[in-house]
């Protein structure tokens, strides 16, 4: 038994080692003195906190917070659930008139239509890189819509058009302004 | 390094007692923090036990009695202290100790403070199965290499009763070894 015992003690030394493999955080046994002194202080701190409370407080305090919460329990608001489900009604309403807008703009709107919106900046200079324009082009481009001298002529305003005008606004300033 | 009879006295007069205090704690601190960490397992868990066990060391100084020696006096508390720990983590989880022990020894991979290799993780997974006597024979006769009249006044346990536990231990240990590596 003795040898067996020998053979095995020096199989496991041969194939493990003495090392058990743990270890302990770097200073761990520099601070333990003062960790274990410290507990030690602690008790011999007055237990003490010199606070103290009204006569017979803890023999009354039962009876005050259960008289409190029959108070409580007497003003309680019963709402039914009928009440509870009218409540929510008009927020479930509204909840759903905003998901379908939401859903509408995320799901339907998947038209492949080009908008000013849709194009990166880096395609817009790309393209104006690419591309040179003449002041001939914004011309042709607006030549229909440049608006003439006549269009501010009285001509085109209706007279009634402008005693209603005259009639809407405050007299008092328009004197004030000829005087 | 003061001799135990000398620390000793100074530990139970009133005087000299919180400064041979410091003293002793210098003195015993790594030997009983890797005796409880082989027992524990967890770094955390040591340091809490540990602790402990100087605060009861401080408390009963005048208790001890000189019958042993300081060193397995103190041996012993550390002992109990960590054996009452384990009952309770295994109590607070609901498992037996057996299960506890296994379940603590897994986790020791993922432990910051386990540096092992394979084979050390293997052999403390080994120790792990062991029943929780042969446990703390093993660990004091292999690791810390503690004579059997050492571990017999820690363990209050005949010297007989060791050897045969340190003889199971290691037959256990070898065949887990075996099973897992060839």
């Amino acid at each position: 038994m003795r040898n067996e015992l020998k053979n095995s003690v020096a199989y496991i030394n041969n194939k493990v080692g003495k090392k058990t493999g743990f270890s302990a955080p770097a200073n761990y046994f520099d601070t333990l003195e003062n960790s274990i002194e410290s507990i030690l202080a602690e008790e011999k701190f007055a237990k003490d906190s010199g606070f103290k409370i009204p006569k017979n407080y803890f023999d009354d305090l039962e009876n005050n917070i259960l008289a409190k919460i029959s108070s409580e329990e007497k003003e309680t608001k019963i709402i039914s659930f009928k009440e509870r489900v009218f409540k929510l009604i008009p927020i479930a309403a509204a909840a759903s008139i905003v998901l379908f807008i939401g859903l509408n703009s995320f799901v339907f709107n998947t038209s492949d239509e080009l908008t000013m919106d849709s194009l990166s900046n880096n395609d817009i200079e790309y393209w104006l890189d690419s591309n040179t324009f003449h002041s001939t082009d914004l011309t042709t481009e607006y030549e229909d819509d440049i608006l003439e001298e006549n269009d501010f002529l009285f001509t085109d305003i209706k007279d009634e058009s402008i005693e209603d005008y005259i009639n809407s606004i405050d007299n008092s300033s328009l004197l004030n302004e000829l005087n | 390094m003061i001799d135990e009879i000398t620390l000793v006295q100074q530990l139970q007069n009133n005087k000299t007692r919180d400064k041979a205090f410091g003293i002793m704690i210098t003195q015993y601190k790594k030997r009983l923090y890797w005796h409880i960490r082989k027992i524990v397992l967890v770094h955390d868990d040591a340091d809490d036990v540990l602790q402990n066990t100087f605060v009861k060391i401080f408390r009963n100084i005048d208790k001890f009695n000189g019958e042993s020696k300081l060193y397995s006096w103190m041996y012993r508390i550390a002992t109990n202290e960590s054996i009452t720990f384990i009952n309770k983590r295994a109590k607070e989880r609901n498992v037996d100790i057996a299960d506890y022990h296994e379940q603590l020894s897994s986790t020791l991979e993922s432990d910051v403070h386990f540096s092992g290799d394979e084979i050390q993780l293997i052999l403390q997974k080994a120790i792990a199965t062991l029943p929780q006597k042969q446990q703390l024979v093993f660990n004091m006769k292999y690791f810390e290499e503690l004579k059997y009249d050492q571990i017999s006044e820690i363990l209050e346990t005949s010297v007989g009763a060791l050897k045969a536990s340190y003889f199971h231990a290691v037959k256990k240990i070898e065949k887990y070894i075996k099973t897992q590596t060839d």
